[in-house]
């Protein structure tokens, strides 16, 4: 989008705001909206396995994640790149769970392909410093064997902040719970069934903000040895 | 034919002018009276009874008045659905209350909470779901409580759950699809709680017991097919720590690795009964039959030791192991004795020994429990149904007053593997 044009949509989200029509104002959760949130991890487990796509804005550039998650093994696996490089070092298969990465460094692979069975490095996954391995965690986090607390969830920082759409998708936003002090966000875009479409994260360390898409309906993942 | 004998009821009671008793006891139908369960309810008068017409009822019920009965006219039929939506289905806060013959399912947390942890209003105290702990001077406990021929499916927390509460029965009902426990009774000493005739089958944990202390009775109930099949132990995150003086006897605790259920919070699966920091309880008579991780795991709770635990004549086959002691060495027990037991296999190898009664083992840690490593776990809304369930039988209604009454636990015996088969939906 050309400044120009993007100075005219500024222009005109301005004058439909200006002229009264009711846009609704991002506000706390009432018990409905609660209860809604509630349900989005819970939802996510019941769909068992989801095709995800990730941007992640890091300091060595933007990552970009490609593949599936299982909810309910706590199970991951994606292709990633770097977005301006080509050298091998800049892209390679993940898999992950809770604790632990095993990563296989070249370009040019796919997580739809059969699992290679060599050339594979393990690691902890760290849970503080890198915006690759907290999004990695929150992928796995981001979904639950029960709903959440809606009453809790009515009672705290969590919010309704706007109607969107994703993929022509209608959805809502909802910012969860924060706490004071930390920088670190969530916003959950559910759709009308309660499934989450998009999360945009704000991480916590280096508030470094990743954008992660959901698909439901992924087949299986073939799963490394490591975390069979 | 319900509303015949009422009246009969009436008459009796008004013709010999027994003034101690309440005139009358009114019978409130839904729909026919109330449009909603909560309207009946909240309409209701000590001693009246609720009774519910088969339906799916889309609320969640509060009840707050005294000795309330409430009755389903078909316990399979009669279903409270929380849809995934609503907390809890049937919460009670008000003594004497009875919740019988009826369905709950659908839960985000209880199918039915009985508790005396309430904010005044009939409503719930805030932090009362879930493990919490409560302030027992702020909250005395619910004094009277029975839930009877009540079926629990599919409920995040517990099918029915009582803590908080005294002097109270659970007995022949149904729990499954529980991603906790079926039937969870927490933070009461004494207890004065009688669970029996009950069937909690594909659940994370078929019964547990959290700091629930003092004539607690398990008696001949099925615990069968869940991840894990009863738990008694202290919990510091619920107050009234440490458990003790629970009797636990005469129930099948068997094939507790039911994969087609919800992960239990810890990773538990294939064990039978596990007690973990809890003293003085008595496990008797129980049939512990192909619990692939271990029949029975005696194990301290943080700094609490298992300790003066008697097991006596309890039959284990099957079993990964039988018996571990494995106590830590942080907490190591002592006073915990073996008598009469049909058993093959403990660790330590040499338990029958260490452990005699009356004088109980000496202090030492034991042996860390094997484990097993445990499938995935299923949604708990995707946990099959069970079977129908009979219904309660006839009869006017009872306040939940005087309960448990007298618990003869001497006379429950060693059940047969077919214990309450009619009612479960699990086969091995």
């Amino acid at each position: 989008m050309s400044a120009r044009l993007g100075m005219a949509a500024t222009v005109a989200a301005a004058l439909l705001t200006g002229c009264g029509t009711d846009v609704p104002e991002p506000h706390p959760l009432t018990m409905a909206e609660a209860e809604r949130l509630a349900l989005v991890r819970y939802t996510n487990y019941e769909t068992g396995v989801a095709f995800v796509t990730a941007r992640i804005a890091t300091g060595a550039g933007v990552l970009v994640l490609d593949g599936r998650v299982d909810f309910v093994r706590h199970l991951g696996h994606v292709a990633l790149s770097t977005e301006g490089r080509s050298d091998p070092a800049s892209a390679g298969l993940l898999q992950w769970g809770p604790t632990r990465v095993a990563f296989r460094q070249g370009l040019g692979q796919r997580a739809a392909d059969p699992l290679p069975p060599d050339a594979w490095q393990l690691r902890p996954l760290r849970t503080g410093g890198s915006e690759l391995d907290v999004t990695l965690l929150l992928l796995l986090n981001v979904a639950n064997d029960r709903p959440d607390n809606a009453q809790l969830l009515h009672q705290s920082t969590a919010r309704w902040l706007r109607s969107d759409a994703v993929g022509g998708t209608p959805v809502d936003l909802f910012e969860g719970p924060t706490q004071p002090g930390k920088a670190a966000r969530l916003t959950y875009w559910v759709d009308r069934d309660g499934k989450l479409r998009r999360l945009d994260a704000r991480l916590g360390d280096t508030g470094a903000e990743a954008t992660i898409d959901f698909t439901p309906g992924a087949p299986p993942i073939p799963p490394h040895p490591a975390f069979t | 034919m319900r509303a015949a004998w009422i009246c009969a009821l009436c008459l009796l009671a008004t013709g010999c002018g027994a003034g101690a008793e309440p005139p009358h006891a009114t019978v409130i139908q839904v729909p026919g009276d109330a449009g909603s369960i909560q309207q009946a309810v909240s309409a209701a008068r000590p001693g009246d009874l609720v009774l519910v017409a088969p339906g799916t009822y889309r609320e969640s019920v509060r009840i707050g008045t005294r000795d309330v009965v409430l009755r389903g006219a078909d316990r399979n039929r009669v279903i409270i659905d929380g849809e995934v939506r609503r907390a809890n289905g049937v919460v009670v806060t008000a003594p004497g209350v009875a919740v019988e013959n009826l369905t709950v399912r659908n839960h985000t947390l209880n199918g039915v909470l009985a508790t005396g942890m309430s904010d005044g209003a009939g409503g719930l105290a805030h932090g009362s779901s879930g493990y919490t702990r409560l302030d027992p001077a702020a909250f005395p406990p619910l004094q009277g409580f029975r839930v009877s021929y009540v079926t629990a499916s599919n409920n995040a927390l517990y099918g029915i759950y009582a803590f908080d509460a005294r002097h109270g029965v659970i007995e022949h009902s149904y729990a499954s699809g529980s991603a906790d426990s079926g039937i969870y009774v927490g933070q009461c000493k004494p207890c004065d709680v009688l669970v029996t005739g009950n069937v909690a089958e594909r659940n994370a944990v078929g019964f547990e017991g959290a700091n629930a202390s003092g004539a607690l009775f398990v008696l001949g109930n099925r615990f069968s097919g869940n991840r894990v099949g009863l738990t008694s132990g202290s919990d510091y995150q619920e107050a009234l720590v440490p458990q003790e003086d629970a009797t636990i006897a005469g129930n099948l605790i068997a094939h507790n690795a039911e994969p087609a259920t919800p992960a239990q919070a810890d990773g538990a699966f294939g064990l039978g009964i596990g007690i973990a920091g809890g003293r003085r309880n008595l496990v008797a008579r129980n049939l512990i039959i192909g619990n692939p991780g271990a029949g029975i795991t005696l194990a301290s709770s943080e700094d609490l030791p298992p300790s003066g635990n008697r097991l006596l004549a309890n039959m284990l086959r099957d079993n990964g192991i039988d018996l571990v002691y494995a106590a830590s060495a942080r907490a190591p027990g002592a006073g915990n004795c073996l008598s009469g037991n049909e058993l093959r296999t403990t660790l330590p190898a040499t338990l029958v020994e260490l452990m005699p009664c009356p004088a109980g083992s000496a202090p030492a840690a034991g042996v860390a429990a094997p484990r097993v490593v445990a499938p995935p776990g299923m949604a708990f809304r995707a946990v099959p149904a069970g079977p129908a369930q009979p219904n309660r039988p006839d009869g006017p209604p009872v306040a939940a007053r005087g309960l448990p009454g007298r618990v003869d636990a001497d006379a429950v015996p060693l059940p047969a593997e077919t214990l309450l088969i009619e009612r479960s939906g699990i086969t091995w």
